[in-house]
């Protein structure tokens, strides 16, 4: 019996507000504990929630590229549930008013376009944090009131690369809207997966398991893969897949039962009585909307079309908007060549970023002066393999690519006089080897052009070094 | 000069003119508390220590002529809902008999900011769940007119206090009637401001949409004074901002009332109402009448059905508002709970009496699947329906008039025999709520027996002036302030 | 509507995290709970089909946002301050199971 896989994604987003969403509480990754909190994260009798400004354009931003509808009226309730980093015992949420509905996006598999469906994109708070001791837990609330952004996939994903993709492209596009860090290391973006198999052919979906503690794409893909096969096995064996939360376990790579859902949940969602209704209205759209950049897809396109880049130097270059930013900077206001830039860029630039977790902007590095350097290697000023030592000094400290290979004297000794009276020293010096040379023993050539660079100290440039040596032996 | 017997304006103007000190009306209220509370039981915690200071600090700007604040001087009582930063507050609960809050409501910054000095926190009960007091898990409240009746509820303490002469005012607060209702037992005055008006950070939530903090006092003008400080807009309170610009309550407060347009809703004078009641109510129209203003029958044909809508509201939003207290951060915390399902439902079983259980386990019942549908829904579209009702009689009138309550204030005895008989009583004071509308209540009257009859009046959102030059005006032909002197409070 | 049992009760108790001491207790909870909801049942009496329902006591005309600007944060000492069970800067809860 043959399988398909029906894959659903809530993707969660932490959006970059100044202050929480519903406090003016300051948010700041890594602080000490219970610090960046007001009265209102404590969740104190008395408080109640304001709701923060930039985080709704945050969200109908990330909504508005992601293709949604905008909300013209919205509004918050209360999710009902107990749990330690759940302080008021509800989350402010959005049920049936989601600020965002009917979205999609493209993703791109075997050289194919595929379009996944998004049903809905709601604004709430996140919870804070419970580390489990042996027989205790701790709970920091700094991350409580954080602006959180869900999205929701439709059941369109049927394959786990497909799931790669498609929250690769969720990263890129969110992080271009400039509306949040999207760092899963850090939290800022979370998955779960929702999961199904059904046999080929058959309409109705099979009974999903949701799996939880995927902290990287790569383990999205691998756990979905597993979760396949688990699921696979079950019915290929008789037995029927239970409606159950399973936990991705990164040593093994396999996903393990956590608890069985006994029906829905039930959470009791009523409408926020804090907060008054939201209207959103056509002006304030479009002033968002206006705010929102060139998306990847936009600049992929025209990378492949007018810059004739390879899909796959579009698709990386496109990734991160710092990137493509950098990239268009070169190539149109510095008038670098396409190719070239976009090698430097995916090769020693990604992997210096790569190595060092850094940012493009921690760097030393303009469109300006990487230009430059690409330059200087095509006029022959320096050679590639000086270049590569140009690169590490600009990487670092910036500057510009001439002043650079100058201060580490590589600039290359193109000045024929100067050749010329190199040559004709080293010669006078060798008779004998000019003498083998023209006796037929060609390898002589190569210990006198040696001698010449070692009298520069590597500096001639030695395209012209062969050139003038040549003619001077002949004159002898 | 009785201390106690001054109104809010009578010791602002004699601590203004250095007739007294501060530290002197403390000193002679304290005085009055310590006698008679022990019979009214009205404070749960004083602050006697910080009162004294703070007036000893007050006597010496008075001496150098730095008097600044609208209430200079002038003692206030809080219920034990609204938080106070560093003092005990505790909802009457044992919840949260050690919760020492480290903010201070938005009310108690304002007052505090127009020096007026806290005296103590007010008896209520627990959690503002109840319309007799009587559910504080620390006490139950006397009623200052006589003993064996209850002040009402659920602000009992702060109607008591007012009443009994321990404060010149006090904040209540008022969900389906607990301002107006224990002013009308007690004798007092008492207004439910229009939602948004009154800031309700600070505000313990019992049911968030309904909920509104309000004055009580002994004089219609002092209470149109004491709204005036305590209103208006609050970045904490996203509710707060709109209209609420025009606070300037006492400016034509005695501006005459010729052609006012009076409504009485005829089911606010039905059957379950008290004959006493309705005589009083009856003579309070022609009152009113003599006054030049009109006063016509009207209907609300959907009055039968706010109670049913406002305690499936109310319970529904105390299950969520409620559902903090968890024994984690703050608040009582069961001992020896051998996990988090232990901690939670020993804390919370043990931390909440009947009442507020009651109204949690209804709340949940009523948000849960299945249920939303047939009962929050409809009862949150009853309350469109009441909103259209009032709507349409306040387009043709002025003000609502009636009762505030079916009945004055009843014996303990009574309560007991018939468990359900408060649901009865918070009939006519819960559509204001529902609604969002001021109301305020005013005596109009009193039984054989010497027992307090209060009359609502229920303006339109925003507009509370109204309502305050009304019963003001009515206040001049029947005042209730000077009795109150007489109450005798079983001490002497 | 159904019949509101003990059992659901009970129940609905497990929601709320509150600890029901014993059946007395249980009963005793449910009069008052199981009056109310039947006296609801009238509510059913009305056409409400075309009805909004009302979820706020008054609606402001304009939206009410707060300016995204970061204030000062509550001390740690003063965010722990009332409880006694904490660790390392951080609340303390038994085990989740």
């Amino acid at each position: 019996m043959h399988f398909e896989t029906v894959i659903g994604l809530e993707v969660h987003v932490e959006l970059k507000t100044n202050s929480k969403i519903f406090s003016n509480a300051p948010l700041h990754y890594g602080h000490e504990p219970n610090t960046n909190l007001s009265v209102v994260e404590l969740g104190y009798p008395g408080t109640l929630p304001v709701l923060n400004e930039t985080a709704v354009e945050y969200g109908m931003k990330a909504a508005m590229a992601l293709n949604m509808q905008i909300a013209t009226d919205t509004k918050f309730d209360r999710k009902n549930y107990y749990y330690p980093d759940n302080p008021k015992a509800y989350q402010i949420s959005q049920f049936d008013k989601p600020i965002g509905e009917h979205g999609s996006l493209d993703i791109e598999i075997d050289g194919k376009k595929k379009t996944i469906g998004i049903t809905r994109l709601h604004l709430e708070e996140d919870a804070g944090k419970s580390t489990h001791k042996d027989d205790y837990s701790l709970v920091d609330l700094n991350r409580q009131g954080t602006a959180l952004v869900e999205i929701v996939s439709e059941p369109d994903i049927r394959t786990p690369e497909e799931a790669y993709k498609y929250l690769e492209k969720i990263k890129s596009i969110i992080q271009y809207t400039g509306v949040s860090d999207v760092k899963m290391e850090e939290g800022s973006l979370r998955c779960d997966a929702n999961i199904s198999i059904r046999p080929v052919g058959q309409k109705e979906f099979g009974t999903k398991t949701e799996l939880k503690n995927l902290n990287s794409f790569n383990f999205v893909r691998k756990g979905l893969e597993h979760e396949v096969k688990r699921q696979e096995q079950v019915l290929l064996s008789g037995g029927v897949v239970e409606q159950e939360t399973r936990r991705y376990d990164e040593k093994t790579g396999e996903t393990v039962l956590m608890r069985v859902k006994e029906g829905a949940d039930d959470y009791r969602y009523f409408p926020e009585p804090d907060l008054m209704h939201l209207h959103i209205s056509d002006e304030w759209k479009e002033r968002v909307r206006s705010t929102i950049p060139a998306l990847p897809d936009e600049l992929r396109d025209k990378y492949i079309n007018e810059y004739d880049l390879p899909v796959y130097d579009a698709d990386i270059l496109t990734m991160r908007k710092e990137m493509s930013d950098f990239f268009s900077d070169m190539v149109e206001n510095h008038q670098a060549d396409p190719k070239l830039a976009s090698n430097w860029l995916m090769g020693s630039v990604n992997e210096y970023l790569n190595k060092n977790n850094a940012e493009l902007e921690d760097t030393g590095l303009t469109a300006e002066n990487l230009t430059g350097m690409i330059s200087i290697i095509e006029d022959g000023t320096i050679s590639s393999k000086q270049a590569k030592k140009v690169f590490s000094v600009l990487v670092e400290k910036g500057g510009t690519a001439k002043q650079v290979a100058k201060d580490l004297g590589m600039e290359q000794i193109s000045d024929p006089a100067v050749l010329s009276g190199m040559v004709t020293e080293v010669l006078d010096a060798n008779e004998q080897s000019v003498e083998d040379y023209k006796n037929g023993k060609d390898r002589a050539i190569g210990f006198l052009v040696g001698q010449i660079m070692k009298k520069s100290k590597g500096q001639a440039n030695p395209k012209m070094v062969n050139q003038i040596l040549l003619e001077e032996i002949q004159k002898r | 000069m009785n201390i106690n017997e001054l109104t809010v304006e009578e010791l602002y103007s004699k601590i203004h003119s250095k007739e007294i000190k501060p530290s002197e009306v403390v000193g002679a209220l304290f005085e009055r508390i310590e006698k008679y509370d022990g019979n009214i039981k009205a404070f749960i915690t004083l602050t006697k220590e910080q009162a004294e200071k703070t007036a000893a600090e007050l006597d010496r700007l008075q001496a150098e002529d730095k008097m600044d604040g609208n209430m200079f001087g002038v003692p206030v009582g809080i219920k034990d809902n609204i938080v106070t930063k560093d003092i005990l507050t505790t909802c009457a609960s044992r919840m949260l008999h050690n919760f020492k809050p480290v903010y201070d409501a938005t009310v108690m910054t304002k007052l505090k900011n127009e020096n007026s000095i806290l005296m103590g926190k007010l008896n209520m009960d627990e959690f503002a769940m109840g319309s007799t007091s009587e559910t504080s898990y620390f006490q139950t409240t006397k009623n200052p007119w006589n003993l064996n009746c209850s002040p009402g509820g659920s602000s009992g303490g702060s109607a008591a206090a007012v009443a009994a002469g321990f404060v010149p005012y006090a904040l209540g607060t008022d969900t389906g009637g607990s301002v107006r209702q224990p002013a009308s037992f007690c004798g007092i005055v008492g207004m439910k401001p229009t939602y948004g008006r009154v800031s309700r950070f600070g505000l313990i939530a019992f049911a968030s949409s309904l909920d509104q903090v309000g004055p009580m006092t002994r004089t219609v003008r002092d209470n149109a004074k004491v709204l005036e400080l305590i209103s208006g807009e609050d970045k904490a309170n996203d509710m707060t901002s709109s209209n609420n610009q025009d606070t300037d309550f006492l400016t034509g407060i005695d501006k005459d009332i010729k052609g006012m347009k009076l409504a009485l809703p005829k089911e606010f004078l039905g059957s379950d109402v008290d004959d006493e009641v309705t005589a009083a109510v009856l003579k309070a129209k022609e009152r009113f009448e003599s006054l030049g203003a009109t006063v016509e029958e009207v209907e609300m044909p959907n009055l039968k059905y706010v109670v049913s809508s406002y305690y499936l509201i109310a319970s529904s939003e105390a299950s969520a508002n409620l559902a903090r207290f968890d024994g984690i951060r703050y608040g009582y915390r069961a001992e020896n709970a051998k996990n988090l399902e232990e901690l939670y439902k020993k804390s919370r079983g043990e931390g909440f009496g009947d009442e507020v259980k009651r109204r949690i386990l209804l709340g949940t019942y009523v948000l849960s699947a299945g249920h939303y549908d047939d009962y929050y829904v409809k009862a949150q579209k009853l309350r469109r329906l009441v909103s259209n009702d009032v709507q349409r009689i306040l387009t043709d009138y002025d003000l609502i008039i009636g009762p505030t309550s079916t009945t004055p204030a009843h014996k303990y005895d009574e309560v007991e025999i018939e468990g359900t008989k408060e649901y009865k009583n918070d009939i006519l004071t819960i559509p204001a709520n529902l609604v969002g509308v001021p109301s305020l209540s005013i005596p109009c009257g009193l039984t054989e027996d010497n027992r307090p009859i209060g009359m609502q009046l229920i303006g339109n959102h925003f507009e509370e002036r109204k309502i305050y030059n009304a019963a003001y005006q009515f206040e001049t032909l029947y005042n209730l302030h000077e009795e109150l002197k007489n109450l005798t409070m079983g001490a002497e | 509507m159904e019949e509101l049992d003990l059992k659901k009760i009970q129940r609905v108790a497990d929601l709320s995290k509150i600890e029901i001491k014993d059946e007395d207790e249980l009963k005793n909870l449910s009069t008052k709970i199981k009056s109310i909801v039947a006296h609801s049942e009238r509510l059913n009496d009305l056409d409400l089909s075309d009805v909004e329902p009302m979820t706020h006591a008054i609606m402001t005309p304009e939206n009410t946002l707060r300016e995204d600007k970061a204030g000062e944060p509550l001390k740690q000492e003063d965010a722990l301050k009332n409880t006694e069970f904490t660790e390392g800067g951080q609340f303390k809860v038994p085990r989740m199971i």
